[in-house]
Formats: structure tokens, sequence, C-alpha cells
């Protein structure tokens, strides 16, 4: 917008901007305070007593005690033994997340290089298959809870027969969901890749698994980027579908570590310290990934 | 140019050639992906019992049997509406549904016109305030719920927010950093010229963002709109936490309510009221799909 | 330009309103600190969107100065309560207000209220020692009270600190609910096992009658035309079932644990080392093997028991005195009637011959002793009106269909649940109730949740008897440790 041989126009657009700014200013308690009291509410204030209470023993907000770093201790050991009930819900969760960024990622950029080739009815094929995208978790997993039950009642199994029952139904629940919103993201990316780039490889010969490899993914990789850390992220934090299809059953074997900070915070007595210690950590990573995140795509576009 | 236009006619006989077989796996697979829901809708219909024991089904009798078997079979299978009228009074769901509608309509409306103005204020204003907004906003949608899960709820509490009026104070607060991201990042691209014109014409601030912001924003208010409603009108744990749920549920609250006291679940009335809930959401769906649509996309790209 | 200026117009007086909203709310905790407790829950529905009326329900006076609020703990009474409260503001102008948690959300209510200082609730429910142990600081002293000197049964309180922390407010009843219609007519066939009900008085009794029923269910259907498909209801082991053995039926093996250890009946002891656990697993057994419903799929919560007993298909139940409304209810369509419906103890082969059924409760009115005298004054004044008024006990007796434990409760105020009155009944025949031990359960949830895995487990053949052994006794011993380490800290 600016350039350095227009210095004195620069110049006074600077002036006008200041002034526009001080009378802006004047009219802070209108435009920002509504939010600011409401962020300082929902957000600010309880993230920083969260992170304050982490360190104390409380049942309310009001009767703290500083018992410093004892609840993140007892996250791992209790009566001087080693518990991994938390431990087991993370990797659970991290093998869940694996294999449901895996399999949606695939299917949703399958349907959507098929959907992008012209075939008729497109537009209602996407209609339909982002449609369990605007359903809430909680009634798309009663809907698959009364399928998977009455279907697994013939070979005498429940969803929570195993973990691995519950695993799998967690993932057909949520694949279901999140395929139809990846597919769109894909779909528009697939949309941006240039059509002469594809042709050009034609001419030159490629196969259709080349044009794949050598142009479309690499052409693709922002959108990729996207989609990997958006599901990564959906199934960390996923809650609703797992309290709802499986209620951590068997015992607290399928509970994923969003189900396991409530079920600390809430159905133990005295451990309300231990569940907000656990979600520090929770925090923690997904701070993390949501950090490499940032930096793998804010790369990419430097790249592009 | 001309060689061009040959080769995509080309390709595009070519896709029409194996374009059937592509229409209809798709329209098998759409029929699947539908399925779900056609199968509760079918067993909202039938008495608990059968529920289980025949969820596909449509009678106790097979047509085998002769048509009027099946039809004495299907009357025996089938109850009509009883499970909405049970499930409707169960969840008392006209007064849930009213929650849901006007702490969803309400919370996006306050959400929209406080954040897009704050994101104008932070904008336009370059002060240390704004940076550390802007950063603290950034901030809050890496954290997990869970995190803020207790205290958010306790001071809810405290500050008696658990009504529909006060869970749109904590939904403004919770949701005001994805959507004060999302208008900043488009103020950022509006020039200053309009605004400036506006304001040597003797505008104030607050004019000048109503009649000349605010309309250019509108793609962005669609998109903070859409991601927002579809946020809170299925959100669960927050509300849950939030409310006083023994006054005020909203529908996934009534939902996983269903199990009553010492009770095992009413699956007749669950089916009915999981209908109830998606019912509203595919008419919605059918009427705005372009702007739902377009409006994640918009949110998925930039968030 | 007309059109673009009423549009700015609407839009500042929307944000005005918005921060006006703001501000009041904010607020709202600072100066609310002298003013009526709780300004939700005294009213019905009153609609979405109504900005004012919590506002005008707040300042409403009342005229002793004194105000009550219970917290109560029964979801189905909740319509119940908010009418009697309704009537005594009425009658004395004292503001009452009752708020009802959600089934399973009351310790998590329970928290966010208590903090609210003088607003707090007045009367709240504890359940077991454990709670009057978390709530030692909040409850008071009960024993000066009319409720107490109305108090039958003078253990029916929790003790705490050398203070009657609690008292109960009902007394409940649990055992096999059965189909009296079934059982007397399954009685008068050819082999019947039995000749009358009277005679199934133990534990080897009762198994091979509902054996021999779920045997001849065919035969049974055919000479009375029931719609028989087993003997026992179907025991579900889904969350919304569960309890009903990790809690009841466990209650029964802790209970004469107990009475060995000759520790205290409900308070428990930190180690057990699970003697009747053998009666356990027969009593068990006996469920899933004389009940149509598949064992490997309990935990599906596909299955309804109640509706099941309800339906005329099952004769044995075991659930409680609570069950009574809920299987009459004329809503659920159940087939059963009154004359149908009886209970008797669940046999556990061990005392057989004086085992009555299993007497109890989870409900001990606790009063806050935090919030300011004249509410305590106004509270006991309410209870003490619930229990001695003609609505108050209109509504407990046959509004919530309870069983109240005090001496007021006479003529037509006597209990009118059948379940009760068999439960009096085997009273009177000198049988010994069967106290609630499971009340004593450490950290409850925790080693429920561990014992119903593990039962799982045994039931659907993945895993042996010993692990459910292990969970019952190791768990209790380590429960119990964690509790005393969060409670001592």
């Amino acid at each position: 917008m600016s350039d350095s041989s227009l210095a004195p126009f620069f110049l006074k657009y600077i002036e006008r901007e200041a002034v526009m700014e001080k009378s802006i200013k004047k009219y802070f308690p209108i435009f920002v305070l509504p939010t600011l009291i409401a962020f300082a509410i929902g957000f600010i204030i309880p993230f920083v007593y969260g992170i304050f209470l982490s360190f104390c023993k409380f049942t309310t907000v009001t009767d703290w005690k500083w018992v410093g770093f004892k609840n993140y201790a007892r996250i791992f050991y209790v009566q001087g033994k080693l518990d991994t009930t938390f431990l087991h819900s993370l990797w659970y969760t991290a093998l869940f997340t694996l294999v449901s960024v895996l399999i949606i990622n695939l299917v949703s950029f399958t349907i959507a290089m098929l959907l992008t080739k012209g075939i008729k009815g497109t537009n209602i094929f996407r209609t339909v298959f982002f449609l369990p995208n605007l359903i809430g978790g909680i009634v798309l997993s009663y809907i698959w809870l009364m399928i998977f039950n009455s279907i697994l009642a013939k070979y005498s199994q429940t969803i929570v027969t195993t973990q691995w029952h519950a695993f799998w139904g967690m993932i057909a629940v949520v694949c279901w969901q999140q395929i139809g919103y990846m597919m769109i993201i894909y779909i528009a990316g697939i949309q941006n890749v240039p059509g002469e780039l594809i042709e050009a490889a034609k001419i030159d010969g490629a196969g259709f698994w080349q044009r794949l490899k050598n142009v479309i993914l690499p052409m693709l990789m922002p959108t990729i980027t996207i989609c990997s850390f958006l599901t990564l992220s959906n199934g960390f934090k996923l809650f609703d579908q797992n309290l709802a299809l499986t209620g951590g059953n068997p015992g607290k074997m399928s509970q994923l570590l969003a189900l396991n900070i409530y079920d600390t915070m809430y159905g133990t007595t005295g451990w309300q310290g231990v569940g907000q210690a656990k979600a520090v950590i929770f925090f923690l990573l997904v701070a993390a990934i949501s950090l490499i995140q940032n930096r793998l795509t804010t790369s990419k576009e430097v790249e592009q | 140019m001309a060689k061009n236009t040959k080769k995509e006619g080309v390709s595009a006989v070519r896709a029409a050639k194996h374009g059937w077989i592509y229409t209809i796996c798709f329209t098998v697979l759409s029929l699947v992906w539908i399925a779900p829901m056609l199968i509760v809708l079918l067993n909202s219909f039938k008495r608990k019992a059968y529920i289980f024991k025949a969820p596909f089904a449509i009678s106790t009798k097979s047509l085998a049997d002769g048509w009027d078997a099946f039809v004495s079979g299907a009357q025996r299978m089938m109850c009509g509406f009883l499970n909405y009228s049970n499930a409707i009074s169960k969840t008392d769901f006209f007064h849930v549904f009213c929650y849901s509608l006007f702490i969803t309509v309400a919370s996006v409306l306050v959400i929209i016109l406080c954040t897009s103005m704050c994101a104008w204020y932070i904008t336009r204003v370059r002060s240390r305030f704004s940076k550390a907004m802007y950063m603290l906003c950034l901030f809050s949608m890496i954290v997990p719920f869970q995190m803020v899960m207790f205290t958010l709820s306790k001071f809810a509490n405290i500050l008696h927010l658990g009504n529909p009026v006060g869970i749109i104070l904590v939904y403004l607060g919770f949701g005001a950093g994805l959507a004060v991201f999302l208008f900043t990042g488009f103020v950022k691209s509006i020039s200053l010229e309009i605004e400036e014109a506006a304001m040597i014409d003797g505008c104030n601030p607050l004019q000048t963002f109503f009649r000349v912001v605010f309309p250019i924003l509108k793609p962005t208010t669609i998109t903070v709109a859409i991601l927002q409603a579809m946020w809170i009108w299925n959100d669960f744990l927050l509300p849950s936490l939030v409310l006083n749920i023994n006054k005020y549920k909203t529908i996934p609250i009534a939902i996983q309510y269903l199990k009553q006291s010492h009770g095992q679940v009413d699956w007749g009335a669950m089916m009915a009221v999981l209908v109830l809930a998606i019912v509203p959401i595919v008419i919605f769906y059918l009427i705005c799909q372009k702007h739902i649509i377009e409006g994640v996309l918009a949110g998925a790209v930039k968030g | 330009m007309k059109r673009k200026f009423v549009s700015l117009m609407l839009a500042t007086a929307m944000t005005a309103a918005v921060l006006a909203g703001c501000g009041g709310d904010g607020g709202d905790g600072g100066n609310d600190g002298g003013s009526q407790p709780s300004d939700e829950g005294t009213s019905d529905e009153t609609g979405s969107g109504d900005q004012q009326a919590p506002e005008d329900e707040g300042q409403t006076p009342s005229a002793g100065g004194g105000s009550v609020y219970l917290l109560n703990f029964k979801p189905e009474s909740n319509d119940q309560w908010q009418k009697l409260a309704e009537t005594y503001t009425e009658q004395t102008g004292v503001s009452v207000t009752v708020l009802t948690a959600a089934e399973g959300t009351y310790s998590q209510t329970q928290q966010a209220e208590m903090a609210k200082g003088d607003e707090a609730p007045t009367i709240f429910n504890i359940g077991n020692a454990t709670a009057a142990q978390t709530w030692n600081d909040y409850t008071m002293d009960l024993k000066d009270t009319a409720l107490y000197e109305h108090l039958t049964d003078k253990s029916l309180v929790i003790e705490y600190d050398n203070k009657i922390a609690g008292i109960a407010n009902c007394y409940e009843c649990y055992g096999l609910i059965y189909n009296k219609t079934i059982l007397n007519d399954y009685c008068t066939m050819d082999n019947a096992v039995v000749k009358s009900v009277e005679e199934i008085n133990s534990f080897e009794k009762l198994k091979a009658v509902a054996e021999d029923i779920n045997g001849r269910i065919d035969e049974i259907n055919e000479q009375f035309g029931h719609e028989l498909t087993e003997a026992f209801a179907s025991a579900g082991l889904d969350d919304g079932s569960s309890w009903r053995f990790s809690g009841h039926l466990a209650g029964l093996a802790l209970y004469y644990e107990f009475l060995d250890d000759n520790c205290d009946l409900v308070a428990g002891q930190p180690e057990i080392k699970g003697t009747y656990l053998d009666n356990y697993k027969n009593v068990w057994d006996l469920y899933i093997g004389t009940s149509a419903a598949d064992p490997k799929t309990l935990t599906s919560g596909t299955y309804n028991a109640e509706a099941e007993l309800g339906m005329g298909e099952a004769v044995f139940y075991q659930n409680g005195n609570w069950e009574y409304s809920a299987l009459l209810d004329p809503e659920n369509g159940y087939l059963v009637t009154e004359e149908d419906l009886g209970m008797m103890p669940i046999y556990f082969g061990v005392d057989d011959e004086n085992m009555g059924l299993c007497v109890g409760t989870e409900n001990y009115w606790a009063v806050n002793s935090q919030v300011p005298q004249e509410n305590i004054d106004a509270t006991l004044a309410f209870l003490e009106w619930v229990i001695t008024s003609d609505e108050g006990r209109d509504a407990i007796t046959n509004g919530m269909g309870l069983s109240a434990p005090f001496d007021t409760f006479t003529g037509e105020f006597a209990p009118s649940n059948v379940f009760s009155q068999d439960s009096n009944a085997y009273m009177e025949a000198g049988k010994t109730s069967v106290a609630w031990s499971f009340n004593a359960t450490p950290n409850v949830d925790n080693w429920r949740k561990d014992l119903v895995a593990a039962l799982v487990a045994y039931t659907e053949g993945t895993g042996d008897w010993e692990a459910v052994k292990t969970a019952f006794v190791d768990g209790w011993k380590n429960q119990w440790q964690l509790q005393q380490e969060a409670a001592e800290e």
C-alpha cells in the first residue's frame, strides 16, 4: 500500500490515522468494554484462577488450601503406587486421535477427489455428506448407540464389551460427523489447484498416481495441514461422544482425556484439585499441538 | 487457447462416460450416510420392546406370511406418535427447544455485535492494550474447555449467570476469542479511506462503525454467526455446568438427562426426542445450505 | 439515509442494552449479599428471555426476615416440593426456595450452591457419614429440634463429630419385587416346588422356584395365559441399572460382614474381607441364570427390567419401594396392578429365617449452620410444618409416595405404598430389617465402577470371580485410604 517515494503523502496519511485513532479511543467503553468484561468472566479469570487452583486442595472456589505440586504428583502416584488411569487415557486418546485423523482425512480426500470430477448430483452428495456435521455430539452418539447395540446384540456383544469395541464405535461416530466437513475443505483446496498444471502433467504422460503424488498433493499441502490439525484437535478434545456413547465403560477403559478430567473433577470427593491439575496438563498438550500447527502453516505459507 | 478448450471438452466427455457409475456409487453411499437418521426415524414410531429386538423391521411378521398378517404385525410393532408424546412430556421439549433457540440466537447476536465492535477498535487503535487483547483472544482459542470448566461454572454460579440471559455473557466471554480473531482479520483488509470519509462528513466513531464498517463486515459476520450458532446449539458441557439445570435445559442436556432417577433409558422416548432434535437442524440446513458451507469453510481456513 | 439512521439508532439502543446488561450482571455479585437467598428456582418456568423476572423475585420481601432454601435431592419429587413451598409462603409469608439437582448432579450443584455464603441452601441432603464429614463445617446439631423429637426410630440419623448432623426424611426399602399373581398361579401347578409364596423363605427355595419357573415358562403361559419370558428380570449392567448390584446387592454382603465384625452397620470400616462374596455370587448367578437377557449384552442399556416386570414378562425384579409409583403410573402403560405387587427379602443364604427387607435411606436433612440465624429459625419452623401439617404430610405420603420416619405420620398419612406395607409386615413378624450398609462405601462412584467392570467381565465369561473379589476387597481398602487422605489434608 505504501511506497517510500510517496513519503509526504504517507506522512499525512499517518497523521490522519492518528486523528481518527484519537476519536475512536474515546469510545472505548462502548466498543470494547462489553467484550472485555465478558471475556474476563468467561475466560481470563477462570483460566488464571484455574492454574492457581491446580496447586490447591478445594471443593468450592472459596475454600482453597495451598498444597503445591501434590495434585500433579497424585495424577500418577496414588498411595505410593503408580496409577495408570491417566496414562491409559492419555495413550488411548493419542491412539484414537491418530486413527481418526488418518481415516477421516483419507476418506474425505478420496470423496473430495471424486466429487470434483463433475459427476451428476455432486451438489446433492455434498449436502448429504456434510449434514451429520451439524448435529451435536450428544445427539449423534445416541443415534449410533442405538444402532451399534441393536446390531451387536446379535453377536452377544455391546459397544462396551471391550475398550476396542468402544474405540471403533467412537471412531465410526467421529468419522460420520467430520468426513463431510473435511470433504468441503478438501474440495475447496482441490478446486484451487490450477487446471493447467494437471493438464501439463497429463501431456507429459504422467499417470493418475504420478499426477496425484507430484502435482495435486504438493499443491494441497496447506489444505492437508489445516484438515489434519482440525481433526487432531477435535480428536484430542472429544468429550460429548465419549460421554454419551460409552460413558468411559468398560470400567474407565474407554475414557478419553476430557472425560477422565471431568470424572476426576466431579466423580471423586476431594479430588477436584487433581482434576484441575490434569486439566492444566491437558491444556499444555493442546497448546503444544496448536503451536506446532501454527509453525507448520506459517512455514508452508512462506514457501508459497 | 483453442487447443485448451478442445482438451477440456474431451475430458468432460470422458467424465460423462464414467459419470453414471460414480453417480450410482455415490447415491448408494449417500443413502448409507443418512441411513442412521432414517433408522432412528423408523424406530421412533415403534413400541419400546421392539426397538432393540427388531431395529430394522417394520412388522413382527414377514411379508411371506401374507399381507394381512404383515399389516397386523406392523400394527403390533408400531405405536404411532406415542413415543413422541412421551418424549415431549418427559423432556418438556417445547420449553427446552425455546431455551435452546433463545440462548443460541441471543448469544450469536450479542457475540456478533460486541466482538465486531471490539475487533474494529483494537485494529484501528494501535495501543499496547489492543495488542494484548488480540493476543489473549488468539490464546483463548487454544485453551480447552476443561481447563476453565470448574472455575468458570463456579464464577457463573456466584454471579447468578445460571439462566438463559446470564449464559449469554458466558458465551460472549468464552466465544469472544474466535470471533474477535475472525473479525480482526477482515477489518485489517478494509481500506481506511472510507472510514475517514465518513468521519470527515461528521460521523462519530459509533456512526462510522454502524454505517460504514459493519455492512462491509457482512461475509465475516455470516461466518461468525454460523460457527458460533453450530457450537452453541450443540454445546452440552458448558450449559450443563453453568445453567440451573433444574429450570433450564437445552436440547443436548435434555437428551442426556432422559435417564431418569433410579431408572433405565426409555428408548422409545429417546428415539422420538432424537428425531425432534434433528428435524429443525435439517430444515435450517436445507434453507441456508450455501451460507453454512461457505461460513464453515471460511472459518476453517482462517482458524 | 433515513433508513440508515433508524438502523443506527437501533444498533445504538442494542449496544446500550447490552452494556446495561453487563453492568447489571457484573454488579449483582457485589451488592446481592444481604438480599434473599437465591433468586432462582422459586417460580416455575416463566418462559425464556424474561430478563426482569429474576430481579423481581429477588426483591419480594418475606415477612419474618428469615427465609428457607431447600436443595432437594430427589428429582422425582420436585413438583411436590415446589407446591409445598408455595403453600407455605401463602400461609406464613416466609419465602421458601426449592432447587432440585438433576439426577447424578447433586454433589456438583451442592458445591456450587453452598459456596454462596448467606445465600446458600439452608436445608441440604447428606447421604452418609462421608458426606457428613465433607460438610461438617456446615451441618448444625439437630438434637434439640422438633424434627428429632418426632423421629420414631432414633437410629435413622447421621451422627458425626458428636452432633446429629442429619435426620432421615424418609426411609426406603428394597428387596425382590415379585408378581404375586403369577407366583400364586405357579404355586397351584402340579409339581411346583412350593405350594404358597410364604414357603419361599430361604435362598435354596428361591433358587429352586426361580429355576423351575424358568424351565416351565411355556407351560405356565399356556395354563394361565401369562406372557412370561423369564423368572428374573434382566440384570442390566449399564450405568442406569448396575447400581442395583454394585450398591444394593453388594450391601447385603457388606451388612453381614459388618454384623460379624460388630462395627457400625452404615458407617463401615476401613478394610473388609469379603466373607460373604460367595453368597453374592450365588445370588448373582441366579439373577443371570434365570433371566431371558443375554448375559453378554447386559452392558448395552437396551434392557428395561422395570418394563419386564411391569408387562408381566418377569416374576422377580430386584429393586426398591420407589418403584411403586413407576410401576403403577398409567402413563407407563404397564399391565401390573397394585394387587399383583409384593416384595420379599433378597434371601442371601446367611440368616434367611430372620431376614427382612433392606430398610434405610440416603436422604437425610441437614441444616446449614453458616446462614444467618433468622434463616435457621425459619428453616426449622418450615421443617416442623412439613412433618406436622396436613399439607406437608399429604405431600410426602401421597404425593411423593415416601414413608416418613416420624410419629406424626399415622392414619391417613401412613404409607400407601404396598412395598412399604410389606416391609412393615416383615418387621411386625419379628424379622430383622437389613441396614443399608452400602452407604459406607468409600468414594462410591469409583468403587462401584471397578466392581461393575469386574462383574461384567465375569458375567461375559472374559474374567473370573477372583477379579470381582479383588475389586470388592482391595478396592474398598484403596478407596477408603484415598478418601481419608482427601479429608485429612
